[in-house]
C-alpha cells in the first residue's frame, strides 16, 4: 500500500471515529426523515446537502492541511527526503489526508442513492466535483508554498475558497443553464460538430478537468520534490482549455459573428493572468533562469522557467490573429470583445489590430507591475497590492476620466483605438518601457553581493 | 563518497554559497561549523537535494543528487534543524512509515525498524506515541527515521540544539556508533566542544565559502595514521628516541608530554603502549591527541576577518570564474 496513504489512514481512521460517523449521520438523516414528513426523497435531498457541506467545507480544508500540517509540523522536509515519487505522494496525500472525509461523504452518497431521480451521469458528477475540489485545494497550497508560509491560515483559506469554487462549478448545480439535476433533456450540445446529450457531455468534461487537477498536483509535487521535468504541462493545459471552450462556437454562433478566436482570446488572457499570479516571482530564480539559458543549460533553464512565459506568446498570438481577422473581414460580422463599447462610441471602422496590440502591451505592463512589486526588498503581499493597483488602473481611473470627457489619456489605462493606432499602441508602450526600466533596476539591486576576490584567493584548498 | 563541486546558491541580495567544493571521506564525521548565516543549512539542503543550487553539483558516489534526487535519497538520510514528528503515531509506526517510504521490502521492514530502534536506544519505547517522548528521545527517533534505510551518508543539521547535557552526551555516542557501523556523517553544530568529541574532520564555512577543511588531530588519516598524546609521570630525556624506535613519527616532546603520529588500529595501539611500558617509560596517559577545536575555529575566523577587504562585488564581477553556469556579467 502507498506509505503516505497508509500513514494518513493510521492517523485519520481510528476506530472511535469510524464508529462515530454512522451514528451522527444516521441521527441527522433520521431527523430529516421526520422533518420531511417521512419522505425518503427528503432524506436523499438532505444527504446531498450534507455531502457538499462535508466535501467542500471540510474536505477542502483537510486537503489543504495535507500540506499545511506537514509544513507547520516541520515534517515536510523529512517527507521530501523519502524515496516516494511525486505520484505516490500526490494520491497518498490527496486521498489519505481526506480519507475520513471520504468515509463520511460516501455514506451520504449511499443514502442519496436510495431514492434519487438523477441520471447516473449526474450522480457520478458528485464524487468528481468533490475530488476536483480537493485536488484544487491541495494544488493551491502547493503553488503558494514557494512564495509565502503555506502553513499560514491565509494560504489555507485561499486554497479552500478556490477548491469550493471549482467544486460548485463542477457539481450538477454548477452549470446553472443546464440544471442537469432536473432537466428534461430536450437539446443536444454541439461541440466541434459533435452532438452530445448535456449529461454525457458534462460528465466527460468534468472527468477531464479532474484528470487535469490530479495531474497538476503531480506536477506541483515534482517541483517540490526536485524532480526534473520539462515545462510542457501548462502549455498543454492552456491549449486544452482554449480548445475546449472554442468548441462551442457552433454554426449558429458563427452566423452571429462569434468567431472561435473571440472565445479563445479572453480564455488565453485569463490563463496568462492565472500564470503570473500563481507563479513564484523570485528574483533569484529569474536571474538563474537567464544565466542557464545563456550558458545553454536547457535542462536547468526548463526547471526555472516562469510559468507565464508560454502563456504570453499564446495570448499575444491569438489576440493578434483576432485583430487581423477582424480588420481584414467585415468588422460588423465579427463581434469584438467590447462590442457594446464600440457601438456606444459610434465607431464605423474598428482598428482591431491596434486594439489587440494595445491589449498585449497592457498585459505586459501588468506583468511588469507584478514583478516590480515582487522584487521589492520589503515586499509584503505584493500580489495583493498588484491586484489593487490593477483594479484602480482598469476601473477607477478610466471611470473618472469618463466623467471628465474622453480623450487620448484613456489610452494610458485601456486598450483605446479611438484616437488612432499610434496613440493606442504608443501609450501602453511608453508605460511598458518605463516599468521595464524600473523593474530592471530593482531586480539588479537584488543581485547577490559576493565577497571580494582577495578572500577567495586566501581560501585554503579543500580536502 | 560525497563530492560537492562548485556549489552556488543565492538568496535575494546575497550569495549564500559561493562556489563551494569539497569531498568527504567515507566512514568519517565531518563537523560543519561557521557563524550564523555562513551557509551551513543551505549547504546541507543542497547536499540533500532539497534545494536546487544555481550552479554546481553534488555527487553521492556516482549519483547526481539534483538529477535523480529520489535515487540519492535511498542512500542518504537527513535531519533538518527544525524537524517534526507525527506525534499521534507510535515510535514503531513512525519508523515503519519511514521504512515503507524509503522503499524497504516488506520482508526486511520489521528487521529494519527493530535495528534502527535498537541503534538509537528506542527498542523499549516502540509502543509509545512520538508526541509523548522527551526532547532527547524525539531527537533519537528523528535520527532513527533518518537511518532506518541504512543510508551511506547522514546529514544532521544542529542535531544537539535544545538537548540537555546528558542527552547531548548520548547523542555523541550514537553518532560515533553510526560511524563505526560504516556510515558517513556530516554534522552542523554551534557547540564546538561537543563536535570535538566525535568529529574526524572539520569544515569551516564563512559567508558561503570554505575557510578550512581538514582532518582533525586524533582522527585517522586515509592511511590510518593519527596523532597521539603521551604523558609521563616524570620527564625522560630519551623519550623521543624511544617513541621513534617504537614506530612513532613527527615526534614533539615538551617536558613530560609528547605528541607523535602512529599508524594502526586498536591492536596496534595496544602493542605500541606495551612496547613503551616495556621500555621503562612511566606512562601516566596515552590517548589520541585532541585539538582545541574552539580555539582553532575562532583563530581561523579572526584571521579571515582581519584580511583587507575591498568593496563587495556585485554578482558577476568576481564570482563567475568558478561558476558552472552563467556568462560573466
Amino acid at each position: 500500500m502507498n506509505p503516505e496513504f497508509l500513514r494518513n489512514l493510521w492517523i485519520e481512521m481510528t476506530l472511535p471515529r469510524l464508529i462515530a460517523v454512522p451514528l451522527v449521520l444516521g441521527a441527522l438523516f433520521l431527523l430529516a426523515w421526520y422533518v420531511g414528513g417521512k419522505d425518503l426523497g427528503e432524506v436523499s435531498q438532505a444527504a446531498k446537502w450534507l455531502y457538499y457541506i462535508i466535501m467542500l467545507l471540510w474536505g477542502t480544508r483537510r486537503a489543504a492541511a495535507a500540506l499545511g500540517d506537514e509544513l507547520s509540523n516541520r515534517t515536510w522536509d523529512s517527507q521530501r527526503m523519502s524515496a516516494l515519487g511525486p505520484w505516490s505522494m500526490a494520491w497518498g496525500k490527496l486521498f489519505g489526508a481526506t480519507s475520513y472525509v471520504w468515509y463520511c461523504a460516501l455514506i451520504c452518497l449511499a443514502v442519496m442513492a436510495l431514492k434519487s431521480d438523477q441520471a447516473w451521469q449526474v450522480f457520478l458528477l458528485h464524487p468528481i466535483a468533490g475530488a476536483t475540489a480537493l485536488a484544487v485545494s491541495l494544488l493551491v497550497m502547493l503553488l503558494q508554498r514557494g512564495r509565502t508560509r503555506a502553513s499560514s491560515r491565509r494560504s489555507s483559506l485561499i486554497a479552500q475558497a478556490l477548491g469550493i469554487v471549482v467544486g460548485v462549478l463542477l457539481s450538477p448545480a454548477g452549470p446553472g443553464l443546464l440544471d442537469l439535476g432536473h432537466i428534461e433533456v430536450s437539446f443536444m450540445i454541439d461541440w466541434y460538430g459533435l452532438e452530445a446529450r448535456p449529461n454525457n457531455f458534462f460528465l466527460a468534461a468534468a472527468a477531464g478537468f479532474l484528470a487535469w487537477a490530479l495531474f497538476a498536483v503531480y506536477r506541483a509535487l515534482c517541483a517540490d520534490l526536485q524532480k526534473p521535468v520539462w515545462p510542457w504541462a501548462w502549455t498543454l493545459f492552456s491549449i486544452y482549455v482554449i480548445a475546449f471552450f472554442a468548441g462551442f462556437t457552433d454554426a449558429s454562433a458563427k452566423a452571429a459573428g462569434v468567431d472561435w478566436l473571440v472565445v479563445a482570446v479572453p480564455i488565453a488572457a485569463v490563463l496568462f493572468y492565472v500564470a503570473i499570479f500563481a507563479d513564484t516571482k523570485d528574483s533569484v530564480r529569474y536571474r538563474w533562469f537567464l544565466l542557464s539559458l545563456g550558458s545553454g543549460d536547457l535542462a536547468r533553464a526548463a526547471r526555472l522557467m516562469p510559468l507565464w512565459l508560454p502563456s504570453l506568446p499564446l495570448m499575444a498570438g491569438l489576440a493578434l490573429a483576432l485583430g487581423l481577422r477582424t480588420d481584414q473581414a467585415d468588422p460588423a460580422r465579427i463581434q469584438p470583445l467590447f462590442h457594446d463599447f464600440f457601438r456606444f462610441a459610434d465607431v464605423q471602422v474598428l482598428p482591431a489590430t491596434a486594439w489587440a496590440g494595445a491589449a498585449i502591451l497592457f498585459a505586459l505592463r501588468d506583468l511588469l507591475i507584478l514583478l516590480f512589486l515582487n522584487f521589492g526588498k520589503r515586499a509584503r503581499s505584493p500580489d495583493l497590492a498588484a491586484l489593487i493597483y490593477l483594479a484602480i488602473l482598469y476601473w477607477v481611473i478610466p471611470a473618472i476620466l469618463g466623467f471628465l470627457g474622453r480623450g487620448w489619456t484613456q489610452a494610458l489605462f485601456l486598450p483605446w483605438p479611438l484616437e488612432g493606432p499610434w496613440v493606442a499602441i504608443g501609450a501602453p508602450l511608453a508605460e511598458v518601457t518605463v516599468l521595464a526600466l524600473f523593474t530592471w533596476r530593482r531586480w539588479q539591486a537584488l543581485a547577490p553581493r559576493v565577497l571580494p576576490a582577495d578572500l577567495r584567493k586566501a581560501q585554503p584548498q579543500a580536502a | 563518497m560525497i563530492r560537492v563541486e562548485g556549489l552556488v546558491f543565492d538568496y535575494p541580495g546575497f550569495r549564500a554559497l559561493d562556489g563551494v567544493s569539497f569531498s568527504v571521506d567515507p566512514h568519517s564525521i565531518t563537523a560543519l561549523v561557521g557563524p550564523n548565516g555562513a551557509g551551513k543549512t543551505t549547504l546541507l539542503n543542497c547536499m540533500a537535494g532539497l534545494a536546487l543550487p544555481a550552479a554546481g553539483r553534488v555527487l553521492l558516489d556516482d549519483i547526481d543528487v539534483h538529477r535523480v534526487p529520489r535515487e540519492a535519497h535511498a542512500h542518504m538520510g537527513y535531519l533538518s534543524d527544525f524537524f517534526g514528528l507525527y506525534g499521534e503515531l507510535t515510535v514503531k509506526r513512525c519508523l515503519d512509515y519511514r521504512a515503507r517510504a524509503q522503499g524497504i521490502a516488506s520482508e526486511r521492514r520489521a528487521a529494519s525498524v527493530q535495528l534502527a530502534a535498537e541503534r538509537l536506544g528506542l527498542a523499549d519505547r516502540l509502543g509509545q506515541r512520538a508526541g509523548e517522548l522527551s526532547r532527547g528521545l524525539r531527537q533519537r527517533l528523528a535520527i532513527a527515521q533518518a537511518i532506518v534505510h541504512e543510508p551511506a551518508v547522514i546529514l544532521l543539521d544542529e542535531p544537539a540544539s535544545g538537548l540537555d547535557p546528558e542527552a547531548r552526551f548520548g547523542l555523541a555516542a550514537v553518532l560515533r556508533a553510526l560511524r563505526d557501523q560504516g556510515m558517513t556523517l556530516i554534522v552542523s553544530s554551534h557547540i564546538l566542544a561537543e563536535l570535538e568529541d566525535y568529529s574526524t574532520h572539520l569544515l569551516v564555512l564563512e559567508q558561503g565559502r570554505i575557510l578550512e577543511h581538514r582532518a582533525l588531530a586524533g582522527a585517522a588519516d586515509q592511511d590510518g595514521a593519527r596523532r597521539f598524546e603521551l604523558i609521563l609521570a616524570e620527564p625522560r630525556g630519551d623519550l623521543a628516541d624511544i617513541l621513534a624506535a617504537a614506530g612513532g613519527r613527527d615526534v614533539r616532546v615538551e617536558g613530560a608530554t609528547a605528541h607523535f603520529v602512529a599508524t594502526g588500529g586498536a591492536a596496534a595501539q595496544a602493542n605500541l603502549l606495551r612496547r613503551l611500558i616495556e621500555a621503562g617509560l612511566p606512562v601516566a596517559s596515552f590517548a589520541a591527541a585532541r585539538s582545541d577545536l574552539q580555539d582553532a575555529y575562532l583563530a581561523l575566523l579572526k584571521d579571515s576577518r582581519v584580511r583587507p577587504q575591498g568593496p563587495a562585488a556585485v554578482n558577476g564581477a568576481s564570482i563567475h570564474s568558478r561558476d558552472a553556469v552563467g556568462p560573466r556579467a
